[in-house]
C-alpha cells in the first residue's frame, strides 16, 4: 500500500506539473446583446424607428452649452433621421448641487421660446435703485459682446457675464463692474453687498440676503482676499477706486457680488438685481428636442409645447463615452411639438425612446 | 429394561448429540501416532495420474446452462444489493478501491472459472491425500470427492480436525484430504466425503474451500466442517495450521501423493463419469456445500487508441485518439465486470466552432470568434459486462465521458480585422462535456497478464453545440477503440 502510496503522489504530482505547464489563457467571448439606445415612434403620422448600432444609425452623447447653460444631449443619428433630445442644467447657482438626484426624480417639461426680452439692463433704472446719481453713462457688455450704452435687453436665458463701463461725471475715469447674471434661471438663494462711506474714509460693507442664511463670505479688495468675516470694514488710504467682491454661501449656493467703492463718492453697486425682472418662467431642466429629417430641421422650443408631455420611465448609468464622461440612459415616452425651422409649420411627434445624455 | 438395539443405538444417537469438543491439537497427534506409516506407492500414484491426465486431457465438456440453474439453486438464497456500478461514479470510485484491497487476498487472475478452457491442467498435489478410490464431482466452482479410503493420509497435521467419532476406523483414510491443484487458476471447493470402512456408519464430510493461491499453502485457508452424519454431529472447526508445518507435509508428499488432473478443465470432471469404477461419484453421499462463489479482482492499466467517426456532419474527416487508463477487472462464474477509466486524447481536424456576437452599445461591433478544437481530453469510463469462454471474451457496456480540457486554436475577427490569434488550452464553450457511448467489445487473453480487445462504440449524446458547430451533430458518429492491458498486482509473493 504504501508503494501504491508513492506512486499515487508521483503520478498526481507529475499530472498536476504537465497539465500546469499548458497555456491556459483564458478566451472571453463578447456576446450578443440586445440594443441598447432605440428610438421609435411616429414624425407626423409617418413611423421610424432607429436603433444604435443598426444601419449605421450610432448614439452620440455630449454636453453643449446654451448661453453659458450645459446642456446634457445626447443624438440618436441614422441614415436619413436624427433626433437630439437635450435637458437644460438646472440650479445654476449652485455648483455643489447633486444633479443626479435632481435628474432621477425630475419631471421634465419641453422648453418653450420666449419672443420677448428676459432682462433690461437700463442706467435709469439702475441708477435710480441705488442712488447712484454720479454715473453719466454706462456701457453694457454681455459675455464680451456690448449689447448697448445705457440701456440693453438679454433675451434668452443663460448665464452671463455682464460687464457695465461706467463713467463718472467729472472724472475722466472708466471703471468696468462685472458680475454674473443668471437669466431665465431658478436662483435657488440671492444677495447683494450693502456698503457705507464714512467721511473718515471708512467703508463698512455687509452682506444682504433675500432667502437663506448666509454661511460663509470670502471678501476681496482688488482681486485680493482680505476678510472671511460676515461684515467688512477698511480704510481707504488713496483716492483710487477699488472693487470689493464678495462671495457669499448660503448654504449650497454659491453667489458672488461685486460693487465700486472709493472715498471720494464714486461707487457703484451690485446691479444684478436687474436679473429678476421679466423672466417669464424657469428653464431648468427643460427638455429641448431637434429633429432632422432628410435634411428638415424641426425643432421643439420655437413652438406651444403646453400640451406636450414626456414621461420619464427609467433614468440610470449606462457607461462612459469615448469623451470619458458619465452617459446615463434615459428611457421615456414623449409627446410634443416641433416646428420647422424654415416653413415654420408645426409637426406633432411621438415616440418612445431609451436614449443617453451625458452628464458631466 | 432389555437393551434392544434400538435402544442402544437411541443412547448413542442422544449421547452424541449433547457431545461437545473443544479442539485440541494432542487430538491429533494421538491420532496420528495411531496411523500406520504411509509409504506412498509411487507407481501407483504416477499409474493414476497418467490415467486421469489421459483421460481428462480427451475429454471436452460443452457447456450447459442448467449446471448453472443447479448451482444456483444450491447457493444459499441470500440476496446480495444490486451493484448498481453504472449508475454512480461514487460507486465507480469504490469499486477501484475495495479492488485494491481485494486483491491483498484474491489473487483474481487466479480465480477465475473453474471451467474454463483456458485451465490447462488441474493437479492435485502438494498436501493431498492421495487415494485408491476418488470419485469428483465438480460443479462450476467446486469439487465433490469421494474417498473410499484405503491409502494412507499421512497428512493428517493438515486439517487438525479434532473430531473422531466413534467406529471411526482409523486405519482408513478417513480425513484430512486436502487437494491443491496445479493450475493457480482454479478456484475449487472441494467436497471430501470420506465413508470408514468399519461396522458403524460415520459419514464426515470435509467441505474444503481452497482458495487458490498459489504462493500460499492451501491448507492455510481451508475451512473444514465434518459431519457425522449417523452421530449428526456438525461440527465446523476450522484449523490454520502454521505453513512451516504444512511446507513440512507437502515437501515430503509432493512426489507421491499427487493426482494430476491433466489438460483440460476441471469442469471435465463435472460431467465426465471417469473410466475407473473407483473414481465413480457416490451422488448418495453427496454434500451439498454451503458457500458462496468468491468476487475475485485484478487491477489493470491499459494504453488504448482508435479512430472515430467524425463528431459534425457533413465531414469527411476521422478522428483519432489515444488513452491510458487502469481499473478494476471482477470476475463472478464466467462473467467478468470491468470497471476503468481512461485519460484519452482525442485530435480532430473539422471541429471548428463559429461564434459571432453583436455587442450593442452607442453603436455596434460585431466580432467573429472562430474556434478549432484541434484536442478533445477526457476522462472516460469503461463500465462493461463480460462473457468469458476460454481466452476469449465478449463484452458489452458503456463508456461515460467527461471532457476536461481542449486544446484551440482561437481567432478573433471584428470588421475584416483580426483582432487576435492564439493557441490556448482549457476553452470548453461550444462542447457538451459529458457523452455517453454504448459498446460491444471482444478481449483475447494472449497470456495471464495481457489482453489485447477492440470495442466498438457509438455516442449517443451530442458532443458539440449546434448553435455555433459549422455543421450538425453527426448522429451516433462510430469509434473504434483497440486496447492493450495488463494485469497488475500489488501482492506482495510469498516465495
Amino acid at each position: 500500500m504504501r508503494r501504491i502510496g508513492r506512486n499515487s503522489i508521483l503520478c498526481c504530482a507529475l499530472g498536476w506539473m504537465i497539465f500546469s505547464s499548458c497555456d491556459k489563457k483564458e478566451i472571453v467571448l463578447e456576446t450578443t446583446n440586445d440594443p441598447v439606445f432605440v428610438t421609435s415612434g411616429e414624425i407626423n403620422g409617418e413611423a421610424f424607428t432607429i436603433v444604435a448600432g443598426d444601419n449605421g444609425a450610432y448614439m452620440n452623447t455630449m454636453t453643449l452649452m446654451e448661453n453659458g447653460v450645459q446642456v446634457f444631449s445626447g443624438e440618436m443619428s441614422g441614415e436619413n433621421l436624427s433626433l437630439e433630445l437635450g435637458i437644460y442644467d438646472g440650479n445654476l447657482d449652485m455648483p455643489t448641487q447633486n444633479l443626479i438626484g435632481e435628474l432621477i426624480n425630475f419631471n421634465p417639461t419641453f422648453s418653450m421660446g420666449y419672443t420677448g426680452d428676459y432682462v433690461t439692463l437700463s442706467k435709469h433704472k439702475y441708477c435710480t435703485q441705488t442712488n447712484s446719481q454720479n454715473i453719466e453713462k454706462i456701457e453694457w457688455f454681455v459675455d464680451g459682446v456690448k449689447k448697448g450704452i445705457n440701456d440693453a435687453v438679454i433675451s434668452e436665458p443663460g448665464i452671463y457675464n455682464v460687464c457695465a463701463r461706467i463713467k463718472y461725471y467729472g472724472s475722466s475715469v472708466i471703471e468696468d463692474l462685472c458680475n454674473e447674471m443668471i437669466v431665465g434661471y431658478r436662483r435657488a438663494e440671492n444677495c447683494s453687498i450693502s456698503f457705507v462711506m464714512s467721511q473718515d474714509s471708512i467703508v463698512e460693507a455687509s452682506i444682504e440676503s433675500f432667502g437663506a442664511p448666509v454661511t460663509e463670505v470670502k471678501w476681496f479688495m482688488d482681486g485680493d482676499q482680505v476678510s472671511t468675516d460676515h461684515t467688512f470694514d477698511s480704510i481707504l488710504a488713496d483716492d483710487n477706486l477699488h472693487k470689493l467682491t464678495a462671495e457669499v454661501h448660503m448654504g449650497d449656493v454659491v453667489r458672488t457680488k461685486t460693487v465700486i467703492i472709493d472715498k471720494l463718492g464714486r461707487t457703484a453697486n451690485d446691479f444684478t438685481f436687474l436679473e429678476e425682472l421679466s423672466s417669464p418662467s424657469s428653464r431648468d431642466f427643460d427638455l429641448r428636442l431637434k429633429i432632422v429629417q432628410d435634411g428638415t430641421v424641426l425643432v421643439s422650443e420655437t413652438t406651444d409645447n403646453l400640451d406636450a408631455s414626456i414621461e420619464i420611465t427609467g433614468f440610470e448609468y449606462y457607461e462612459k463615452n469615448s469623451s470619458g464622461n458619465d452617459v446615463y440612459k434615459i428611457t421615456a415616452n414623449v409627446h410634443a411639438n416641433v416646428q420647422e425651422v424654415v416653413s415654420e409649420n408645426i409637426i406633432p411627434v411621438s415616440f418612445t425612446t431609451t436614449f443617453g445624455v451625458e452628464i458631466k | 429394561m432389555s437393551w434392544t438395539d434400538e435402544n442402544i443405538d437411541k443412547l448413542y444417537q442422544d449421547r452424541t448429540n449433547d457431545l461437545s469438543f473443544d479442539y485440541k491439537p494432542e487430538y491429533w497427534d494421538a491420532f496420528n501416532a495411531s496411523l500406520p506409516a504411509f509409504v506412498p506407492d509411487v507407481n501407483a500414484v504416477d499409474e493414476v495420474d497418467n490415467m486421469y491426465q489421459q483421460e481428462a486431457s480427451e475429454v471436452e465438456i460443452p457447456y450447459k446452462e442448467k449446471y448453472w440453474a443447479e448451482m444456483e439453486t444450491m447457493l444459499p438464497n441470500r440476496r446480495r444489493a444490486d451493484i448498481l456500478w453504472f449508475a454512480t461514479s461514487f460507486v465507480f470510485i469504490g469499486l477501484l478501491f475495495i479492488s485494491l484491497f481485494m486483491n491483498q487476498d484474491i489473487d483474481g487472475r487466479n480465480d477465475q472459472l473453474i471451467s474454463d478452457a483456458s485451465l490447462d491442467q488441474v493437479s492435485m498435489s502438494d498436501n493431498v491425500v492421495s487415494s485408491e478410490q476418488i470419485s469428483t464431482t465438480v460443479v462450476d466452482n467446486s469439487t465433490l470427492i469421494d474417498s473410499n479410503a484405503n491409502g494412507g493420509n499421512t497428512n493428517s497435521g493438515s486439517t487438525n480436525n479434532e473430531v473422531i467419532p466413534s467406529g471411526f476406523d482409523s486405519n482408513t483414510n478417513q480425513i484430512g484430504t486436502t487437494t491443491n491443484l496445479n493450475n493457480p487458476s482454479v478456484p475449487t471447493s472441494v467436497v471430501t466425503e470420506i465413508r470408514p470402512s468399519g461396522s458403524q456408519v460415520a459419514d464426515i464430510t470435509a467441505l474444503i474451500t481452497v482458495l487458490p493461491e498459489p504462493e500460499l499453502d492451501p491448507i492455510e485457508e481451508l475451512p473444514v466442517r465434518i459431519t457425522n452424519d449417523v452421530a449428526n454431529v456438525d461440527i465446523t472447526n476450522i484449523s490454520e495450521p502454521s505453513n512451516e508445518e504444512n511446507r513440512n507435509n507437502s515437501g515430503t508428499e509432493d512426489a507421491t501423493n499427487t493426482i494430476d488432473l491433466g489438460e483440460g478443465p476441471v469442469g471435465v470432471l463435472a460431467t465426465q463419469e471417469l473410466p475407473m469404477n473407483e473414481l465413480a461419484p457416490d451422488t448418495s453421499t453427496m454434500r451439498v456445500p454451503q458457500m458462496d462463489l468468491p468476487i475475485a479482482s485484478a487491477m489493470y492499466i491499459e494504453v488504448n487508441g482508435g479512430i472515430s467517426q467524425s463528431l459534425i456532419t457533413p465531414s469527411d474527416n476521422i478522428s483519432s485518439f489515444v488513452g491510458f487508463g487502469f481499473g478494476a477487472q471482477f470476475y463472478k462464474g464466467r462473467f467478468a465486470f470491468t470497471t476503468g477509466i481512461n485519460g484519452v486524447v482525442s485530435f480532430h481536424d473539422d471541429l471548428v466552432l463559429n461564434r459571432q456576437a453583436k455587442v450593442y452599445g452607442f453603436g455596434s461591433q460585431v466580432y467573429n470568434y472562430t474556434i478549432k478544437f484541434n484536442q478533445l481530453y477526457t476522462l472516460e469510463a469503461n463500465l462493461s459486462i463480460g462473457y468469458r469462454f476460454g481466452r476469449h471474451q465478449l463484452n458489452v457496456g458503456i463508456r461515460p465521458s467527461f471532457i476536461v480540457g481542449t486544446k484551440v486554436g482561437f481567432t478573433q475577427n471584428s470588421g475584416g480585422e483580426d483582432l487576435e490569434r492564439l493557441e490556448t488550452y482549457g476553452y470548453t464553450d461550444g462542447i457538451h462535456k459529458f457523452g455517453l457511448k454504448p459498446m460491444i467489445g471482444y478481449a483475447f487473453d494472449i497470456s495471464p497478464d495481457w489482453t489485447v480487445g477492440i470495442n466498438i462504440g457509438a455516442q449517443v449524446m451530442n458532443t458539440v453545440n449546434d448553435d455555433y458547430i459549422n455543421g450538425s451533430n453527426s448522429t451516433l458518429p462510430f469509434d473504434g477503440q483497440l486496447y492493450i492491458r495488463k494485469s497488475i498486482s500489488f501482492k506482495k509473493s510469498n516465495r
